[in-house]
């Protein structure tokens, strides 16, 4: 690893840390590293505000939904993945006829309530649905990519572990079982049965 | 007019109402009564809630979000911000748009304790502990309060309230396949969907308000003659379909069009998916706010609002005002608010370099500054400042609409060929020409429409307007509100861009514009504008956020519809459900948990005899010259020689070697088998087999066809299972010589032709599985159970069949085994056939086979017999290491003791080996590691009898 | 909604349609190393264009067939049935 071309000019540097999310394939392939990741588009919607009335979140693993309700009185409502990768994030119709359909199983009385908008974000998912961290194949060139749908937590963490090794050379014990050897190895990590929305 | 914060007086009068206008909306015949905040008010047949309101003279409807200062109109059309209520039970009620009925209660939002006297106003106050970006940083530290604060948010929410309990309402859905979808019914929209009717098309026309017209039903009588003809030219052709008060919310993939229609005598909302094969957007123009000091301020108004106000609903919007205009609409703002009587205290025109820098009062407006520093009282404030184009749907469609400091708004580039643009949208002229231009729209619709099977016919290219140049007004030399909804002033664009957010995305998650109901339709540009304004770039060059979808707010109820989704029961339900069976939801089926005690149906299948429904059963009739050859390659073990008459158990893995369903397949015939697969298998293994048969081996003969709902298939199980079918076979010798273990017979059984059994065990007893014609299933089980009345017979259910298989060590794909458990570590190693030259999974199980890191499946008994671990329990050691996990747990009737399944590492797999399980409320259980899966009969001798 | 010009079908809804994962090159079962075993099972070209796949129409005639797709646009190049044994050498 000599550096990174960019669009505001070139970095010369030894180290680089791909931690893209969505084209985290893309950029690896860059360095001509190949990874087991497929881009998924993830949606969400949120509703109009109302009064509060949810303080948890709620999680169906069963309906593949969760509900929960932002300071702001909004309801933000999820579901797992779309069906087919891609790169696109415009959002279907599908997506927000499911979730409030999920949503009103579980709560009836939010029939009247309005969604105001859906997004779409992408998410690299790998084939045992957990992430990849450390060493490649590249010297100097590392990952930190295909958190799926999840990582808002194990992310800080993550970052702490990586800059261990870019610091000593050396994985830190904690993510060694998330390395991308694991799939050549038959080594994959069981997180496969935990649902998506669960996260 | 009275002034905000005056109680009306009781009853209301509706002392602004206008004598009897041209284009009027409401019936002045029909007086109706409703009820605002607990006062009773009147109103005319047609008014919406605020016109009705104004009408008697109010003129706050709601307190904002972050401040909670109060506001008044704005547009006077759905998208006012400040004009949402809660209608009876339902919150965020656009209420410049919907209109009164007889009795409806409406209350204020936002206002606590009253809309006169709120609370929240001391947020005011303190508005500069609340700049944008608040919730990032404020109240971030220290880090412990943050709680406190979360609960003083969540007290100042915006919003009505969501019922606690009501039922949904009714809501619905329905298709529609127009080929030509036009958005939008004004004139540009109606003569677009006149042409295109006119050249053949059927045309779904789609107006967000009322009745179709726009902006010439408060025209003039020139404006208002042409609408009639419009309306004409609609009205007399067949194929146009007009939805009025609906929405075109979203453009999705491959024009899927969703329009959200409202108000339906039957329903609340409904959500029509239309496949269009063109899409004509033409939605036409929005009025832009203006910024400035107290731009906020009720009796603050766009020039389209007052002209509603006075044209629609005859209701004369103040005492005394002052217009700024840039454009001709204000222009005839101007004449409408003279005729209407209003006091032209000032027209400040923009276009001579005039300006507005202030608007001051307490409740409501009361003066207004001037550039210059000339100060005018005035009650109402009207402002004409220019346009945005609403250009969300063709956003939608990937377009990128491109800015022209021209005219100071976007306009539509390279469309696609199944989207056009026409009215306002597309440029601007006179009414002529946009008609004009809208039909030739329309027409080109439709005949691109014809084409679109025909991929060589190019499409036309259409005529352009003209484009008028405007002045490029956005902010006064003060800053105000640029996002009413969620209370973000200019003052916060500019900080957000200090604070180093100087992409436009970045500022508007930061500051919030935007993100509030009004969903930027008012408030996009201005943000823009500001942005671009101190980041020193232009328009162009900041470009806009996303326009997502909905375009207009949807509710959760329309997008839901009702629900479609099936159920399926066996044919024996009718049975199942007068006995009072606890329904278990599995996957589609709703089937019978138990009849009311499950360990007393344990027993009585060990001790008599027990029948269960086991359609749900996924089953397969395979023929052809090559089923065995593709069960050889689907299954792990071996089929080349399954002869006919006998049954063989298969487990099927994936190309990872990690198993996917399991079952058994009997040979019937020569050429005809029937796979069964798990319950909730038959459609992943349909598919799998698929896919072998279409893209691995299409030279293989088999036709494959599903018969699990066209088979009732019951399970006759226990010691005494032979006695009672033998009351009911004719033919069939049940002698265990001619009918042993894993044999399947076909024949007549309770008199039932057609049918086919078969021996197998999961519950460990001797058993008869019978697969008869899903018709006769419950003769079937009810002559079982007649039949067997002496024996003992009787029903059991899920629960039950669960247990025994667990005293029998049998996993359940998907609960016993994950998405990484290959056959080996389920302990079906034996089953593998590592020597057939190929099947599904091989090349994994051949190092599967090597290996020795995997978890592997254990029987295991708890040390405390009388403790039943949750399934998921983990199985660890020491302080922080998980070794394994309990995958299956019950109370064994049969042996007096809980009983488990569960996965632990190689080394702890021996029989005899103690391991703790952590309980759900932390105590650790020891359980031992058993030699055998099976706890009871683990030799197999009671179901090969 | 996504249409999927299915081969047999004619164009229909994609929520009628499975996606069957990419068009790939199987290594034979008996002679691959596990890396190459591996690399079949679990890497992807993941392509920010034009992609190959398989899509299966489970709600309709349940044909598998190939599929050309920008998984930027979703926009769909071209649909076709698998090879037929004769395309493919003997079985």
């Amino acid at each position: 690893m000599r550096g990174v071309a960019t669009s505001r000019g070139p970095i010369a540097t030894p180290v680089v840390i791909n931690c893209t999310a969505g084209w985290s394939s893309t950029v690896a392939a860059m360095a001509g590293v190949e990874l087991p990741i497929t881009t998924f588009p993830l949606q969400a919607a949120v509703t109009e505000p109302v009064k509060f009335f949810l303080d948890p979140v709620i999680v169906s693993g069963t309906l593949h939904v969760y509900v929960s309700q932002t300071a702001r009185g909004e309801l933000v409502l999820g579901a797992s993945v779309d069906p087919y990768p891609a790169y696109s994030t415009r959002g279907s119709l599908e997506f927000t006829e499911e979730v409030a359909a999920h949503v009103l199983e579980l709560f009836p009385s939010l029939a009247a309530l309005r969604v105001l908008r859906q997004w779409a974000g992408l998410c690299d998912m790998t084939p045992d649905f957990s992430p990849i961290l450390g060493k490649t194949p590249v010297e100097g060139f590392h990952v930190d990519v295909g958190w799926g749908t999840y990582g808002f937590k194990a992310g800080p963490v993550s970052g702490e572990a990586m800059a261990q090794l870019v610091a000593t050379g050396e994985t830190p014990a904690i993510i060694e079982t998330f390395d991308l050897a694991r799939f050549g190895d038959g080594r994959l990590v069981g997180e496969k049965g935990a649902a998506a929305v669960g996260h | 007019m009275t002034s905000a914060g005056t109680p009306p007086t009781i009853p209301a009068r509706m002392t602004q109402r206008l004598a009897p206008q041209a284009g009027e909306l409401i019936d002045r015949g029909r007086q109706l009564t409703f009820s605002w905040d607990g006062d009773r008010y009147p109103a005319y047949q047609g008014d919406t809630i605020i016109s009705a309101l104004a009408a008697c003279g109010q003129r706050v409807f709601s307190r904002s979000f972050k401040y909670h200062r109060p506001r008044g109109l704005l547009t006077a059309n759905f998208s006012d911000p400040g004009c949402l209520v809660q209608v009876d039970g339902e919150p965020n009620v656009r209420a410049a748009h919907r209109r009164v009925e007889p009795g409806m209660q409406v209350r204020s939002q936002n206002a606590w304790p009253s809309l006169r006297h709120d609370l929240g106003a001391v947020n005011q106050a303190i508005s500069r502990l609340l700049p944008a970006g608040f919730y990032y940083k404020t109240f971030m530290a220290p880090r412990v309060l943050w709680p406190v604060y979360q609960r003083v948010f969540r007290r100042f929410a915006p919003g009505g309230k969501v019922p606690r309990s009501a039922a949904g309402g009714y809501y619905d859905k329905r298709y529609a396949h127009p080929d030509v979808l036009v958005a939008g019914g004004g004139p540009a929209g109606m003569a677009a969907a006149a042409a295109a009717a006119a050249a053949g098309a059927r045309v779904l026309l789609v107006e967000e308000e009322y009745e179709l017209g726009g902006h010439l039903r408060w025209g003039d009588a020139a404006q208002l003659a042409r609408l009639a003809e419009l309306r004409a030219a609609v009205a007399g052709a067949p194929s146009i379909e007009v939805l009025t008060n609906s929405a075109v919310i979203g453009r999705y993939d491959d024009n899927w069009v969703a329009v959200a229609q409202r108000d339906l005598p039957h329903a609340r909302e409904r959500l029509i998916k239309a496949r269009a094969d063109v899409l004509v957007v033409a939605p036409g123009l929005i009025e832009r706010p203006y910024v400035f000091a107290g731009n906020d301020k009720p009796g603050v108004m766009l020039s389209t609002a007052v002209r509603r106000l006075i044209n629609l609903y005859a209701v004369r919007p103040g005492e005394r005002v002052v217009v700024l205009t840039a454009n001709a609409e204000g222009d005839r703002a101007i004449a409408d608010l003279e005729r209407a009587d209003v006091q032209l205290a000032a027209v400040v025109d923009a276009r001579r370099g005039e300006d507005v820098v202030a608007a001051r009062g307490g409740g409501g407006l009361r003066e207004v500054e001037l550039a210059g520093g000339r100060v005018v009282e005035a009650d109402l404030l009207v402002t004409a400042v220019g346009w945005t184009a609403p250009t969300a749907l063709l956003n939608m469609a990937g377009v990128r609409p491109a800015y022209d400091p021209r005219a100071g708004r976007f306009f539509p580039r390279d469309l696609p060929d199944d989207l056009l643009a026409a009215g306002g949208i597309a440029g601007d002229g006179t009414l002529d020409q946009i008609i004009d231009h809208a039909r030739a729209v329309g027409g080109e619709a439709a005949r691109r429409a014809r084409a679109r099977d025909d991929r060589t016919t190019p499409p036309d290219p259409l005529p352009a307007l003209p484009i008028d140049t405007a002045p490029s007004l956005f902010r006064s030399s003060t800053h105000g509100i640029v996002d009413y909804s969620e209370d973000v002033s200019s003052k916060d664009v500019v900080g957000a861009v200090r604070e180093g957010f100087d992409s436009i995305e970045l500022a508007k998650r930061f500051t919030t514009a935007t993100m509030g109901p009004a969903q930027g339709k008012l408030e996009l540009v201005n943000t823009v504008a500001v942005h671009a304004e101190a980041t020193g770039r232009d328009i162009a060059g900041t470009g806009t956020t996303t326009w997502r979808p909905p375009y207009a707010p949807v509710s959760l109820g329309a997008l839901a519809g009702r629900s479609f989704q099936p159920v399926a029961y066996s044919s024996l339900q009718p049975w199942h459900a007068r006995q009072g069976a606890k329904p278990l939801v599995a996957g589609q089926w709703i089937r019978p948990d138990h009849y009311g005690d499950p360990a007393a149906e344990v027993r009585n299948v060990r001790e008599n005899v027990g029948i269960i429904d086991v359609t749900p059963l996924g089953k397969f009739e395979l023929r052809g010259p090559d089923v065995a050859r593709l069960l050889n390659y689907l299954y792990v073990n071996k089929w080349m020689k399954l002869a006919v008459g006998s049954v063989r158990y298969g487990v099927m893995c994936g190309q990872d070697g990690v198993i996917l369903d399991d079952g058994v397949t009997g040979r019937l015939a020569d050429d005809c088998y029937i796979m069964t697969t798990t319950s909730s298998g038959p459609e992943t293994v349909w598919r799998w087999i698929e896919n072998i048969l279409q893209t691995e081996h299409p030279q293989w003969r088999i036709h494959v066809t599903p018969r699990t709902s066209a088979l009732a298939s019951i399970n006759v199980a226990g010691p005494k299972a032979r006695t009672l079918m033998q009351r009911l076979v004719d033919g069939i010798d049940l002698d265990p010589a001619a009918f042993p273990y894993m044999r399947v017979r076909s024949g007549a059984v309770a008199g039932i032709p057609g049918c086919f059994m078969w021996r197998i065990g999961f519950t460990g007893e001797l058993s008869y599985e019978i697969h008869a014609p899903a018709a006769y299933g419950l003769q079937l089980w009810e002559t079982l159970l007649a039949t067997g009345a002496d024996l003992g017979v009787a029903p059991f259910g899920i629960e039950a069949q669960r247990i025994m298989r667990l005293e029998k060590g049998h996993f359940i794909v998907g609960q016993d085994t994950d998405g990484l458990t290959q056959a080996y570590a389920a302990g079906v190693g034996a089953l593998v056939k590592l020597d057939k030259e190929d099947f599904i999974g091989k090349p994994e199980l051949v190092w599967a086979a090597q290996r020795d890191d995997q978890q592997v499946l254990v029987g295991l008994q708890p040390a405390d017999e009388s403790i039943v671990p949750d399934e998921g329990c983990q199985i660890v050691e020491g302080e922080r290491a998980i070794v394994g996990r309990i995958t299956s747990s019950r109370l064994s009737p049969t042996l007096g003791r809980s009983i488990c399944l569960g996965f632990v590492e190689p080394r702890l797999a021996a029989a005899g080996t103690m391991v703790d399980v952590r309980l759900v409320d932390g105590r650790r259980l020891p359980v031992r590691v058993m030699e055998h899966h099976a706890h009871y009969d683990p030799e197999g001798l009671r179901l090969r009898v | 909604m996504l249409l999927i010009p299915c081969v047999h079908c004619g164009p229909r809804n994609a929520s009628e349609f499975a996606y069957a994962d990419a068009v790939l090159r199987t290594p034979d079962p008996n002679a691959a190393p596990p890396a190459v075993w591996r690399r079949y099972l679990y890497m992807r070209t993941n392509p920010a264009g034009l992609a190959s796949e398989w899509w299966y129409h489970q709600s309709g005639c349940r044909r598998y067939f190939m599929v050309e797709r920008d998984t930027r646009t979703n926009e769909i190049r071209a649909a076709a049935l698998p090879p037929r044994p004769a395309d493919r050498g003997a079985p």
